[in-house]
């Protein structure tokens, strides 16, 4: 009985010697072809049709791209999320440390913390701290119902920059806070009741056994953090900070120029974003081959 | 005179409200190699991870010689151990798990060091020079550069071994060394055990393998529901009558 045969299939019944999947026709490659020049097409229309929009005004985009305004805005954009990368990671593992603490009070802290700055939208944030000022006048550290041993004007204290550290910051180490942890949590139990039972100290343990091994699962998504960060900075214009977007928006409200403008901060965040993806890529092939064949491949490199 | 190298009194052992170890009483000698058998839950790696101090204890007592574990004597009663005091004792003591649990990010050679250049004190060469002789004693000279992954079980379990010796312990205790292993690597790590056992090395053996505690062991220990309930010579234990419990067990298990 002949079932499952279609249309065009010829029924074969036994061995032939005529088999071999090596000769066979890949299926549904025609449709792939029409889906890649129809995708093709359309991309191309696009470009075309931007690239020939007056409106997009090129020129002013070309004479803006490398102008020393926006070039420095791009420096404290970037500068900014470097700062912001190093905060986030040492107060993230400080707060993951104490995440996976066995200290009660401490994890509890640690989990109050995550939570608020996770909840809170970056705007919100960065906008709170920069308005601080208003809400507290005056920071004052002072013995209670004694003298004062410090005060300062919050808005001294609180510069765009300070803000834009703070606000954008703390949610940081909140999110590097969850990677470190469970990264940490990432790496088996039994290599800790190994490494004690060799008689290393628990500070031993963690540096020399824990901590190293948890890395191949803390470096990949700290590379993806580290794109969302440089996105996120664009936020800081809000406050009045010249990172990249702020800088442009200063130059359009002079000359009007605003679609270029954006252009010239697309196309440096498209840049820069791509650059940050390749490296985020090949972070994650490193660190998803085991340490062993690493090693071993590096060996093999200095022979 | 044979001296005690573990000697326990009274030992309780909660995990919160479970009872799991009720009034353990054991000595074990210098040189004996006692094997630890008992149906599955009934405390035998508790017993083991608690001598090693891997788990903390609720009652009673743990001396390793005349040095009581975990804890010095105040005026004002029994105060824990500081961590690095703790983790002196510890490594006195030589461990082999049912997991192998071998540093994944270092060398089987890399492994072997550690404990002897990071917690005794030993220079780098010497080190390097004792694991190098531990590795020939456990058959695996060849694999001294190799990270654990490139081993099977059975290689990672004697490197463990090797490990577990390094820094020359009085006493080395086993938690089920082959249950995590595929059946035809079992005897070879059998019989490295069995060649350790034979140079005078005191061991606690927690095992299911009854034809090589009954071949290895001096002494055996049978465990049930968180209590000893058979302790003796080896020959004694394993002609236990098969209408007792340990018989049964031992019937079972053959
Ligand atoms: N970390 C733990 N938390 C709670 N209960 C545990 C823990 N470890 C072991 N137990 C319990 O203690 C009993 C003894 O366990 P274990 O010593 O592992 O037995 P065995 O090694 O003889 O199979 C079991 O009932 C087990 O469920
Ligand atoms: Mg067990």
């Amino acid at each position: 009985m002949a079932t499952g045969i279609g249309r065009n299939t010829a029924a074969v019944e036994g061995p032939a010697a005529s088999d071999d999947a090596a000769q066979a026709v890949p299926r549904g490659r025609t449709r792939r072809w029409i889906l890649t020049a129809v995708v093709g097409a359309f991309l191309l229309y696009l470009v075309v049709a931007a690239a020939r929009n007056p409106r997009f005004e090129w020129d002013i985009v070309g004479r803006y791209m490398f102008s020393d305004l926006v070039l420095e805005g791009l420096v404290t954009s970037l500068s900014l999320t470097a700062m912001l990368l190093v905060f986030g990671v040492l107060l993230g593992t400080l707060i993951g440390l104490a995440r996976a603490s066995d200290f009660a009070p401490l994890r509890g802290f640690a989990w109050t913390f995550t939570w608020f700055f996770r909840a809170v939208p970056p705007l919100v944030q960065l906008l709170l701290w920069y308005n601080l000022a208003y809400l507290i006048p005056e920071i004052t550290l002072s013995i209670p119902f004694g003298p004062e041993i410090l005060s300062v004007n919050a808005n001294d204290l609180i510069s765009p920059f300070t803000a834009a550290v703070l606000g954008l910051g703390l949610l940081e180490s909140a999110y590097m806070a969850e990677i470190i942890r469970a990264g940490l949590g990432s790496v088996d139990r039994g290599q800790t009741d190994a490494a004690l039972s060799v008689g290393l100290s628990r500070r031993k343990t963690f540096f020399r056994i824990v901590l190293p091994q948890s890395m191949r699962f803390i470096i990949p998504p700290m590379g993806s953090q580290a794109i969302l960060l440089l996105k996120a900075t664009s936020l800081v214009s809000i406050i009045g900070l010249s990172d990249l977007l702020h800088t442009v928006q200063a130059i359009y409200n002079r000359t009007l120029e605003v679609v270029p403008l954006l252009m010239v901060a697309t196309i440096w965040y498209l840049i820069l974003v791509s650059i940050l993806s390749v490296g985020q890529i090949a972070l994650e092939r490193r660190y998803s081959r085991s340490f062993a064949e690493r090693k071993a491949a590096v060996r093999e490199d200095l022979v | 005179m044979v001296r005690d190298v573990i000697t326990i009194r009274r030992l309780q052992k909660y995990f919160s409200e479970f009872h799991a170890l009720k009034d353990i009483d054991l000595s074990v000698r210098e040189g004996e190699v006692i094997a630890i058998l008992g149906p599955s839950g009934s405390g035998k790696s508790t017993l083991v991870r608690c001598i090693h101090q891997l788990e903390p204890i609720q009652g009673g007592a743990i001396y390793l010689g005349d040095e009581l574990l975990g804890y010095e004597r105040t005026r004002s009663g029994l105060r824990n151990l500081s961590d690095s005091a703790v983790a002196r004792q510890r490594a006195r003591m030589g461990m082999v798990f049912q997991q192998f649990n071998l540093f994944q990010h270092k060398t089987v050679l890399e492994n072997l060091i550690e404990g002897p250049t990071q917690v005794m004190g030993m220079k780098r060469h010497e080190a390097e020079a004792q694991a190098r002789d531990l590795l020939a004693r456990v058959h695996l000279s060849d694999k001294a550069d190799s990270y654990p992954r490139q081993l099977s079980g059975g290689q990672q379990q004697r490197a463990a071994i090797a490990r577990a010796m390094a820094n020359r312990p009085a006493v080395m205790l086993f938690d089920e060394p082959t249950s995590a292993l595929d059946p035809e690597l079992v005897g070879e790590v059998l019989e490295v055990i069995r060649e350790i056992a034979a140079t005078g090395v005191t061991m606690l053996i927690v095992t299911h393998e009854i034809r090589f505690a009954r071949d290895v062991a001096d002494r055996i220990i049978f465990m049930e529901d968180g209590r000893i309930v058979e302790d003796g010579p080896t020959r004694q234990i394993m002609s236990a009558p098969a209408d007792t419990r340990l018989g049964s067990f031992l019937a079972r298990s053959m």
